[in-house]
């Protein structure tokens, strides 16, 4: 087993074993970018993205123009003070940043339309308990057919460029969670196939030297099939026209929160006229 | 280029003011949401429209009006500010510090005024409209609405060279509203309007002040020496039309213009562009010229209203005549 990407935390003795491989580099301090560029330049690795948990809102972090070309992914609970916002606006435009917020508040909804309609990637951050299905279809519906171009909101553009109806359609790489792309090491250098897992300490290999050990290899096929088991049920999710997108992720909540089986199917409906809009678009040879 | 109503309530009550049969229809509670903004940003941008023209009721009394504008401005588009000036101070202040570095190119207020003497106002509005144009001198249009026939400008004159603001005065003037009384220039008044906003011709000159003419001035009210010095001194820039402006609701509804906020009144999502909007409503003003070619009986023969050179004043007064008849006219020209 070999992933294109390895999430580890910003540790200089874990960093130093990971030599030409590419990193998502997680980071709870905005002041920890430089350090993490001069590991790059340190050691031979390549950053893929510093993944930037914060508590500190997005119009408060202090982005720097040295960072043009480091790949950010913020997670960031809101937009903050808007005047500050539009004051930091073409710094943000030049660095290459997605802005992840989450939708534990309602408004976030709204401040991801105000964030990609002036020219910021972003992408909505999933918090099971805190779902809003109404919102989230408008959000959608503005990500994927909007009246003017803006930039894209995930995981919708991501989803409905690489849409295929007759496969299972991931989005969890946007969050670096899709274990076919992204494995996820602790500090000690242990492997885990998912962040949830990291933080349950549910491992999957002591090392990345493992990682080629049979009994890996079949715990991965065993995850790699585990999307089987809802169909071993005989309820919810087993007869949903939306799983090929959601995949079942909302199961545990399809009670508390009902309407992700409407959402899905209108975001494959929206998908739709998406690809035929893009279909629809003349273009002329390419030299 | 369309108005789009930030809030629908207003601090003051002046007698002419033509929103208010929109704002007493309307529950103050409405306000132009964050994802109403977007879309009609959207909308307008994809319709080619360069500026963002914004009304109310008072539109600064939105919660959120200093972030939405600079919403709009970083979207690319020019704003018009609507507004009597009336803003609480802490408002005022945020407003000059988030503004004063935008060329009046990019954002303009057109402050609607009241004479202190004949509308008068509480002492505390009259020195928060003060502050505002203090404090926003270059940025500011004086607008005057003309409801009465012994108006006086002089105090316009004054604030533009106490305040410094543009030298250009708006002037609108008070029209029905069908089916709601309110205090209007009637017809046989017209000329003793124009005639007295030609009695400051002197002071114009004088001071450098271009009078600006809006909608629904009728152009046989003028006589040809009047109109020789408005093309002489404002550079032919005045027209003698009334057509559809374009207000849009909080809530995206879609109507023609203030006096006809009742009238054929849609939702903005019934149209693809703004063109389409304007064609709608142009349609229903051409209805309402075929049943009444204007204001006046003469207006059916006038050659300069063939030749658009005027169009025959507010179809308001048409509208509120029609609503007194029989109904016997095209279908359209009621509510």
């Amino acid at each position: 087993m070999n992933p294109d990407f390895f999430v580890c935390p910003l540790n200089k003795k874990l960093i130093r074993t990971l030599r030409e491989r590419s990193l998502v580099i997680k980071l709870d301090k905005i002041q920890d970018v430089g350090q993490a560029v001069a590991l790059e330049k340190e050691f031979d690795f390549h950053i893929h993205c510093l993944q930037l948990e914060t508590q500190t809102p997005l119009a408060s972090i202090p982005f720097q123009n040295d960072w043009l070309d480091v790949p950010l992914a913020v997670y960031t609970p809101s937009l903050g003070n808007f005047f500050d916002f539009v004051e930091k606006l073409p710094l943000l435009r030049q660095i290459n940043i997605r802005v992840y917020l989450p939708t534990n508040k309602k408004e976030n909804y709204t401040n991801l339309q105000i964030i990609s309609s002036l020219g910021i990637t972003s992408a909505l951050e999933f918090k099971k308990d805190y779902l809003d299905w109404e919102l989230m279809t408008d959000l959608m519906t503005y990500a994927l057919l909007p009246l003017v171009p803006h930039a894209p909101i995930d995981p919708f553009y991501y989803i409905a460029n690489r849409y295929d109806p007759h496969k299972r359609n991931d989005y969890n790489s946007v969050y670096f969670n899709d274990f076919r792309f992204y494995l996820h090491l602790d500090h000690d250098g242990r492997v885990y196939f998912s962040h949830d897992d990291l933080k349950q300490g549910h491992y999957i290999a002591d090392s990345i030297e493992e990682l080629n050990n049979p009994e890996v290899e079949k715990e991965l096929s065993k995850r790699y099939f585990r999307w089987t088991g809802f169909f071993l049920k005989t309820d919810g999710c087993a007869y949903c026209p939306g799983w090929r997108i959601c995949l079942g992720k909302f199961s545990d909540t399809v009670k508390s929160i009902p309407g992700c089986s409407k959402f899905f199917s209108e975001f494959m409906d929206v998908i739709e006229q998406y690809k035929s809009i893009q279909r629809d678009k003349k273009e002329v040879w390419q030299p | 280029m369309p108005n789009i109503l930030f809030t629908q309530y207003c601090v003051r009550s002046c007698p002419y003011c033509f929103a208010k049969k929109h704002m007493s229809e309307s529950s103050p509670d409405d306000v132009l949401s964050w994802e109403n903004l977007i879309y009609l940003v959207d909308f307008l941008q994809k319709s080619g429209e360069k500026r963002f023209s914004i009304l109310g009721g008072e539109p600064t009394l939105h919660p959120d009006f200093n972030n939405m504008v600079l919403y709009v401005l970083e979207r690319g588009l020019d704003v018009t500010v609507f507004t009597s000036g009336v803003m609480k101070e802490e408002k005022l202040q945020e407003a000059v510090s988030f503004f004063k570095p935008v060329p009046r190119e990019r954002l303009s207020f057109i402050c609607n005024l009241n004479d202190p003497l004949k509308t008068p106002s509480p002492p505390a509005e009259i020195e928060s409209v003060k502050r505002f144009l203090r404090a926003f001198g270059e940025k500011v249009v004086p607008g005057f609405n003309i409801y009465r026939t012994d108006f006086e400008l002089d105090f316009i004159f004054q604030y533009i060279n106490e305040y410094g603001l543009q030298r250009h005065i708006r002037l609108g003037i008070a029209h029905p509203i069908p089916g709601r009384k309110n205090i209007y220039i009637a017809l046989d008044d017209m000329e003793k309007v124009i005639n007295r906003v030609f009695s400051y011709i002197s002071l114009f000159e004088r001071l450098r002040i271009k009078p600006g003419l809006d909608c629904g001035f009728p152009m046989c009210k003028f006589t040809d020496e009047q109109l020789a010095w408005l093309y002489r001194y404002t550079g032919g820039k005045n027209e003698f039309g009334c057509g559809p402006v374009i207000d849009i609701g909080p809530d995206m509804s879609v109507w023609s213009c203030f006096p006809l906020s009742s009238f054929h009144k849609k939702s903005i999502f019934e149209f693809n562009s703004l063109k389409d909007i304007h064609e709608y409503y142009m349609h229903l003003h051409d209805s309402i010229r075929i049943e009444a070619g204007g204001i006046f009986i003469e207006c059916d023969d006038c050659v300069f209203r063939d030749d658009k050179n005027c169009h025959g004043g507010c179809v308001a007064h048409s509208l509120s005549r029609f609503q007194e008849e029989e109904p016997l006219r095209l279908k359209e020209v009621y509510f």
